[in-house]
């Protein structure tokens, strides 16, 4: 088992190493620059000698460090293409066409120096030199060869034409100049023509500034922060005042007053799991029977103001029933009535009678003919009496004075109803809202706690914010070629936030309609490497033989023992992964130990190496219990229940040492 | 047409034609473009070039030799080597309008009959057998 538990913290030490490893490649890797985008960034801060290029080509938000500064490099011919393209006079179809061939060019002649080099061998040049030089001109050639096949094309022409002129020179077909010259008007044949696209960039340059004539240029920035925005300054393209200088500090830690609580709260549970078993540790039965007595407690008034009103409103209902129909008031029909009334009271009595005397039927023969006989003179009684035509006449009246009624009673009692509604069912309503709320306030607390816990970043959602009238309107002759945007002086902002930086082409027409083009791009803010301390609940288990630990007069009644530790971990983020920084996040750090594998009550020192994953949720590591010279391995959890009360319980072993 | 550094192959005698091609393919050490037909295209690109045969890079001298009727030479044509990855077959190049073969005398690249007739394009095929 000890075999096979080393080996399984062997392997995740070595994943958790290359994963770092991977991590810090990842780092360092720079993505390559987009030749067609108006703009890209970088990010540096003073410390960083070399800049790191951000890769905008991502689903995903690009990750920049909370700490650092971005640079944004404005592509200002990239910048004056798009002006001519979307808001330029002219064919937008042409410049779509042109723009990217004279991309394509300048390109080229960025790299014209190599070209030049390659075309000549030089005395020196060894064989792999040589390969390299045909590969550079080859290459070129075919890039040359991409733009301009076509002489049909203005550059195709250009570049025909510069051939032409070139191969025209009366030195270069003269059979009797020598192979070096001829080499050497091979280099000027191919120099002019560099110089002839240089050129013609330099007059489509000119063309261009003609037809992006009005246009102008504004760029902006924004903290979007928990729903909302705020605007930021960019250095060179607004009049903002640079915010609050924060640095988010290297070393994350709590203040002295929440350390020590949540180490008393590890500690309690600690003592719960050791006592209770590791179920207990999170506290959820205690948690769930608070939240029954809570919901019993406020549930029960509420429902019985409920039970009161529905009373309330069927009192109301039989008493205007009461008042609103009324019996015919007839001589006859109240004689009747009155008679009726004296005849069923007979019967009632007739009927006593028999209950009582049923246990004396068989014997008393007497009692069985006077009983017969009152029951014979009742039923001649009242057929006697009653005149049946009479009391359905008085009924058949009664039913129609009802009916009469109705409408007028349902007016009433609706009026009622609707009165005892608002009066009483809105105040058991509102009772209701109470307990809701408390329910809701209850478990949203719970949920906050688990929430804040787990999750880092927020969900991202865009926001359109409009520039302040801070942000320069710039002509395109006066665009700078580079904006700095330090986000240190960002203001309070914590990681998971989000920068975005947007930009408009505008060009207003005649009849002052303005035409736009939009470009955004946003940013996700982590602290890339970073230190926490952090108290947590560690389970460790001696690797030690049972044997060896009964010698010493220990054992242990749990196979874990649960104590309180803090670790001190280096947490390293990553620029690529919003999910890995969100959620995995590795650490390596230490880990000090509260043990007490002796079980004598006093703490002894450990001291391990940990590693940490998932917001340090969950951590893996070994030590050295200081004062008995054993290993032991460990696992720990970060609680994330530390701020609801957590009940004091035992401690996990028995201590058979003797006293 | 004044053609300086082009060998235009015989029509009418087929012995002459392979000794000439063969010469100039496996014993010159100069790059070669070899341009098949005698249509205006063809007579364009040789025009070309014979020009750009001028020039000199990487040390490397350039040749141009103009069979007029490729039949006379096709089965020397189909015969030579096709360079390593190259994605044309010893036909394409019997049916293309200009091919380039290198100093290893292997063809390297083919200008096909559809294709721009440009310095640059005949540049590029030169550039392609270095």
């Amino acid at each position: 088992m000890k075999n096979i538990i080393s080996k399984t913290v062997i392997t995740l030490l070595a994943v958790f190493f290359l994963s770092s490893m991977l991590n810090l490649s990842v780092l360092f890797a720079q993505a390559p620059p987009a030749p067609d985008q108006i703009w890209s960034f970088q990010e540096g801060d003073k410390n960083r000698k070399k800049p790191i290029k951000i890769d905008t080509k991502r689903y995903t938000l690009p990750i920049v460090d909370i700490n650092s500064v971005l640079t944004i490099n404005i592509n200002t011919d990239v910048l004056r293409g798009k002006a001519a393209e979307e808001l330029g006079e002219g064919s937008k179809e042409a410049m779509k066409k042109m723009l990217p061939v004279l991309d394509e060019i300048k390109g080229i002649l960025e790299i014209e120096s190599d070209f030049m080099k390659s075309i000549r061998i030089e005395p020196g040049d060894n064989e792999s030199t040589i390969k390299g030089k045909i590969v550079t001109f080859q290459a070129i050639m075919e890039r040359i060869n991409n733009v301009a096949k076509n002489p049909e094309t203005p550059i195709g022409k250009l570049v025909e034409n510069t051939y032409m002129k070139a191969l025209s020179d009366p030195r270069i077909l003269d059979k009797k100049t020598p192979d070096h010259e001829k080499a050497a008007l091979t280099v000027e044949l191919y120099s002019g023509l560099f110089t002839a696209l240089a050129n013609e960039i330099k007059t489509f340059s000119g063309k261009l500034r003609v037809v992006t004539g009005g246009v102008t240029f504004r760029m902006g920035g924004w903290l979007e922060q928990g729903g909302t925005t705020q605007p930021i300054h960019i250095e060179g393209f607004d009049e903002y005042a640079p915010g609050q200088y924060t640095r988010i500090p290297f070393l994350t830690k709590q203040t002295p007053e929440e350390f020590a609580a949540k180490m008393e709260d590890v500690r309690k549970a600690a003592q719960r799991a050791n006592q209770e078993g590791i179920s207990a540790v999170l506290n959820i039965n205690v948690n769930l029977k608070e939240l029954a007595n809570k919901l019993k407690t406020e549930l029960l008034p509420a429902i019985n103001c409920v039970k009161d009103s529905a009373g309330e409103i069927v009192n109301e209902i039989k008493g205007e029933l009461t008042t609103a129909v009324q019996l015919p008031e007839t001589e006859n029909f109240i004689k009747q009535l009155s008679s009726l009334e004296e005849t069923a009271r007979n019967f009632i009595e007739v009927t006593n009678n028999l209950k009582e005397t049923a246990s004396d039927l068989e014997t008393d023969l007497e009692g069985q003919y006077n009983l017969f006989f009152n029951a014979q003179t009742f039923g001649e009684a009242l057929k006697a009496d009653l005149d049946f035509t009479k009391i359905k006449e008085g009924f058949e009246k009664a039913r129609d004075e009802i009916k009469g009624k109705l409408p007028q009673l349902t007016t009433v009692l609706k009026e009622k109803i609707t009165t005892v509604l608002k009066t009483k069912i809105e105040g058991c309503l509102s009772t209701f809202k109470s307990v809701k709320d408390t329910f809701i306030g209850f478990v949203g607390d719970f949920w906050t706690l688990i929430k804040n816990k787990f999750s880092m970043a927020k969900e991202y959602e865009p926001i359109l914010a409009e520039f302040g009238e801070e942000v320069k309107r710039l002509k395109l002759d006066n665009v700078p070629k580079m904006g700095t945007l330090n986000l240190q002086y960002t203001g309070a902002r914590s990681e998971g936030d989000v920068i975005t930086v947007r930009a408009v082409l505008e060009k207003e027409n005649q009849d002052g309609i303005v035409s736009k083009v939009e470009f955004r791009q946003s940013f996700i803010m982590f602290r890339i490497f970073k230190m926490v301390i952090n108290p947590g609940l560690i389970f460790a288990d001696p690797i030690v033989k049972k044997e060896d630990m009964a010698a010493k007069g220990v054992t242990l009644s749990k196979t874990f023992q649960a104590v309180p530790s803090y670790s001190v971990l280096l947490k390293f983020g990553n620029r690529k992964s919003i999910a890995y920084n969100k959620y995995l996040r590795f650490g390596i750090g230490l880990n000090v130990a509260a043990l007490d594998f002796n079980q004598d009550s006093n703490y002894e020192l450990g001291l391990g190496v940990v590693l940490s994953a998932f917001k340090d949720y969950l951590q893996l590591g070994v030590g050295r219990n200081m004062e008995s010279d054993t290993w032991y391995w460990f696992f720990g959890l970060n609680l994330p229940f530390a701020s609801i009360s957590l009940p004091t319980g035992g401690g996990g072993a028995v201590n058979t040492k003797p006293q | 047409m004044e053609l300086n550094n082009t060998i235009i192959i015989p029509t009418d005698n087929k012995t002459l034609a392979q000794q000439l091609f063969k010469s100039v393919i496996y014993d010159e050490d100069v790059l070669v473009l070899g341009v098949l037909g005698e249509d205006v295209k063809a007579t364009e690109v040789v025009k070309k070039a014979d020009k750009l045969a001028n020039l000199i890079t990487q040390g490397r001298k350039r040749k141009v030799i103009w069979i007029r009727k490729p039949d006379i030479l096709k089965d020397e044509i189909k015969t030579v080597k096709i360079g390593a990855g190259k994605d044309f077959t010893p036909e394409d190049v019997l049916e293309s309008l200009a091919f380039s073969i290198s100093l290893g005398d292997e063809v390297m690249d083919i200008i096909k009959k559809g294709d721009y007739i440009s310095f640059i394009r005949i540049d590029t095929c030169f550039s392609r057998a270095l």
